[in-house]
């Protein structure tokens, strides 16, 4: 996790803080034998209240925007664990040399939704270095992969070709989706 | 109007894969219950029959089910584009999914044009 959160914090109350010493220090300089200048010290809070709602602002900004990558990876993470799972699935039907048609379809169906959540969220993020990828991962990757674990004959027990072909695709998706989360943490 | 399910807007003849099962099965008969095989003998091929009799649509609803294997859905519908004219099946046969839509994009741009003996 970065740390760019509480170091704007400590940035913003040293501002803060240096802006009062400032003012502290400048008072002695002030002629008060005169008068004190209503204006001068109206200028001085005016200073430390805008420096301090800055601060605040770009804090909140850079909040929305981590809480919003956050939730873009974990959408990514979801997938990524929805592709090892179907990879599971692949590799016990081909131990057990007998594809289970169910826990197939069903892993195929999840992954899909997972790919199709991310797709749409990265979409609506406006993030479409990450879409792109995304989209490509859910058109050509999940269609291939769907072919190679369900497109067969299913009484018969996964061929070594087709279980390395298959095998080979899932590993494919999973190392894209992986990417996503550096593509997605570095806008 | 009567409440015939099978017909939709008088131009499009519907076939819900729910009323063949809720568990669809894997491609040939042989290999378990409720296959493509079945699904477009019994299901399938009379609903697009009837529909291009009339000059209607065939809109096949995948909604509802535990899933489709990529092979179920190959020869129902790649299936039928080795029995009839690609082209009539093509413009004739629609299909559709709410929730999982990418077996839309399979059927329609996969085994429907790339069905072969």
């Amino acid at each position: 996790m970065r740390t760019s959160g509480p170091w704007l914090r400590r940035l913003a109350w040293a501002v803060a803080g240096g802006a009062v010493g400032f003012a502290l220090g400048a008072w002695d300089r002030i002629d008060v034998g005169a008068e004190v200048s209503v204006t001068d010290v109206l200028d001085v809070a005016a200073t430390i209240v805008l420096t301090i709602l800055v601060a605040l602002l770009g804090q909140k900004r850079f909040s929305e925007d981590r809480a919003e990558k956050d939730l873009l990876i974990a959408t990514t993470r979801a997938s990524v664990e929805a592709a090892r799972h179907a990879l599971g699935v692949l590799r016990v039907s081909h131990q057990q040399q007998k594809p289970d048609l169910e826990a197939t379809n069903q892993s195929l169906d999840d992954l899909g939704a997972a790919l199709l959540e991310l797709r749409t969220m990265l979409s609506e993020a406006g993030h479409n270095e990450a879409f792109a990828e995304a989209d490509a991962v859910y058109h050509k990757l999940f269609p291939a992969l769907r072919r190679s674990m369900s497109g067969g004959d299913f009484p018969a027990p996964y061929s070594a070709e087709v279980y390395y072909q298959g095998k080979g695709q899932a590993d494919e998706l999973v190392r894209r989706l992986r990417k996503l989360v550096f593509v997605i943490n570095r806008r | 109007m009567p409440t015939d399910s099978n017909v939709l807007e008088g131009r499009t003849v519907l076939l819900r894969v729910l009323d063949f099962t809720v568990t669809p099965g894997p491609r040939h008969r042989h290999e378990g219950d409720f296959s493509g095989e079945q699904f477009r003998e019994e299901y399938v091929e009379p609903r697009y029959n009837e529909a291009r009799a009339a000059g209607k649509r065939l809109l096949v609803d995948l909604d509802g089910t535990a899933g489709y294997a990529s092979s179920f859905l190959e020869e129902a519908f790649g299936g039928l584009a080795r029995l009839y004219p690609i082209d009539d099946v093509r413009a004739t046969v629609r299909v559709k999914s709410d929730t999982r839509p990418w077996y839309v994009t399979e059927v329609m741009d996969e085994h429907i044009p790339e069905a072969r003996d």
